[in-house]
């Protein structure tokens, strides 16, 4: 083999970058079921059936946002019952911050919806930072 | 039908080990092949008289010690630079040389993307995610905030600049006649993969707890439970799977220039010719120089690169010469 210390330094290059998620987490990486970690919701029936709700439940609160602001919409009515076109409604039977908040941070998500809206995190809405 | 699923957890070992075993492979393989010449292409000044200027383009163009020659390879990997000065001769422009940069950019643009793109990736693979990892995603859709989920740029260039390199290839004229069927293929799993993840992000919601559950138990060696397996998206599957047999394909495919172009003779070797001799490694001492010999030999065998007599030239083609000969063309040396 010739120039055998580069060579050797280059394949211990491209291991090391092929290990990226052990060193830059310091080997820390955790397993976990985050199915088994959220808060059991009160209510007995979500907005949509609960396999929906897991992937789109932002569409849905994109179409609420919608109706609600340009279209005065407050009751959304769906097979499973009339719901108020809010966040609140959510928070009803979901504890934002063992449900929603956890699994968004486990995900790595950040919402935007916290640039403008209240959040039950916080001890004022954010709106109000503003002023 | 549960446990067939786990193939798709045995699949990621496979390509990786695929991965790993070849390109380790392939570069001891390159580092045995001897570099007979001292071939640097230069594009440059090299150092000369006090007088002659020559400025620090020249001293990555012309490196004339192994630091410039380093520097040059940043450029190189880094930058593209023997890209950026890609022009294409056209004859019935009068044989002028067109500028065809464009190339270079959509190449940087593609590269980049990409590897923005796997960086963010980090988010599934890693849990507690690192800080750095959300703030590349953030900053990767600052521009997008207007749609929810934000629109992350780095997907859009990707697939508009892959739409450029493929279609450079399938529409231009010269660039598809040297096209080979390899090179379609790795775009072909480049677009899937792309396509794919833009769908799972922007149309088709996923379930992403799942993925990242599955994504976990890969990296921790942690078996998934059947109802992870059962939960995983159609087109998760795909865009998973196109991604392992990618990955188990790069060590055979021309994506190996990642490892090949550190091995560039033409790259990585100082323009010292006329300083240093270059002992060629498999004739180290020769007693005639190589130019001035009847032939070379390389494992016992005599090519005679010089004075080719046509004796020796039909022995070495025979069977093509005869080939032609049996179609009515006089086959006969030239006086």
């Amino acid at each position: 083999m010739y120039h055998k210390p580069y060579v050797i330094l280059g394949i211990v290059v491209f291991l090391i970058i092929l290990a990226t998620p052990y060193w830059v987490t310091a080997g820390n990486i955790k397993y976990e079921d985050i199915h088994k970690e959220l808060a059991k919701p009160k209510g007995v029936n979500c907005i949509m059936g609960v396999k929906w709700m897991a992937s789109k439940h932002m569409e849905l609160l994109n179409e609420w946002r919608e109706i609600a602001v340009r279209k005065g919409v407050r009751k959304y009515k769906t097979e499973n019952g009339v719901f108020n076109v809010s966040l609140t409604e959510c928070w009803r039977c979901h504890n934002y911050d063992e449900y929603c908040k956890k699994c968004h941070e486990f995900m790595d998500v950040r919402p935007v919806c916290w640039d403008c809206h209240y959040n039950p995190g916080m001890k004022i809405p954010t709106v109000n930072y503003i002023k | 039908m549960s446990e067939i699923m786990y193939i798709f957890y045995i699949l990621p070992y496979v390509a990786f080990a695929i991965f790993i075993v070849g390109v380790i492979y392939r570069i001891i393989n390159w580092a045995n092949s001897a570099v007979p010449l001292k071939v640097p292409t230069t594009a440059g000044q090299q150092p000369t008289f006090n007088f002659i200027r020559r400025t620090w383009v020249d001293k990555i163009d012309s490196p004339s010690n192994k630091f410039w020659a380093f520097i040059r390879m940043l450029f190189e990997v880094f930058l593209f630079r023997s890209l950026f000065r890609n022009t294409k001769y056209y004859v019935e422009k009068g044989g002028k040389n067109a500028d065809t940069r464009w190339l270079w950019l959509f190449a940087m643009l593609f590269h980049y993307s990409l590897l923005i793109i796997v960086i963010r990736h980090l988010r599934f693979f890693t849990n507690p995610t690192p800080k750095f990892v959300s703030t590349i995603e953030y900053l990767d859709g600052l521009v997008g905030v207007a749609i929810v989920p934000p629109l992350l740029m780095t997907g859009v260039i990707a697939l508009v600049a892959l739409a450029f390199l493929w279609g450079r290839r399938i529409f231009l004229a010269k660039e598809r006649s040297i096209s080979l069927p390899s090179d379609h293929l790795i775009l072909f799993f480049m677009a899937v993969i792309l396509v794919s993840g833009l769908l799972m992000r922007y149309i088709v919601k996923v379930d992403l707890s799942y993925v990242k559950m599955f994504a976990l138990s890969i990296i921790t060696v942690h078996p998934p439970s059947p109802e992870v397996l059962a939960n995983l998206h159609w087109l998760f599957l795909i865009h998973f799977t196109f991604v392992c047999i990618t990955i188990a394909y790069l060590p055979f495919s021309k994506v190996m220039h990642f490892a090949g172009v550190w091995f560039s003779p033409t790259r990585n070797m100082p323009n010292d010719n006329r300083r240093k001799r270059h002992v060629n490694p498999w004739d180290p001492n020769p007693e005639v120089p190589i130019l001035a010999r009847v032939g070379i030999v390389v494992d016992g065998q005599v090519f005679k690169s010089k004075k080719l007599d046509w004796n020796t030239y039909y022995e070495m083609y025979k069977d093509q010469l005869d080939e032609i000969a049996e179609n009515n063309y006089t086959i006969k040396p030239e006086l």
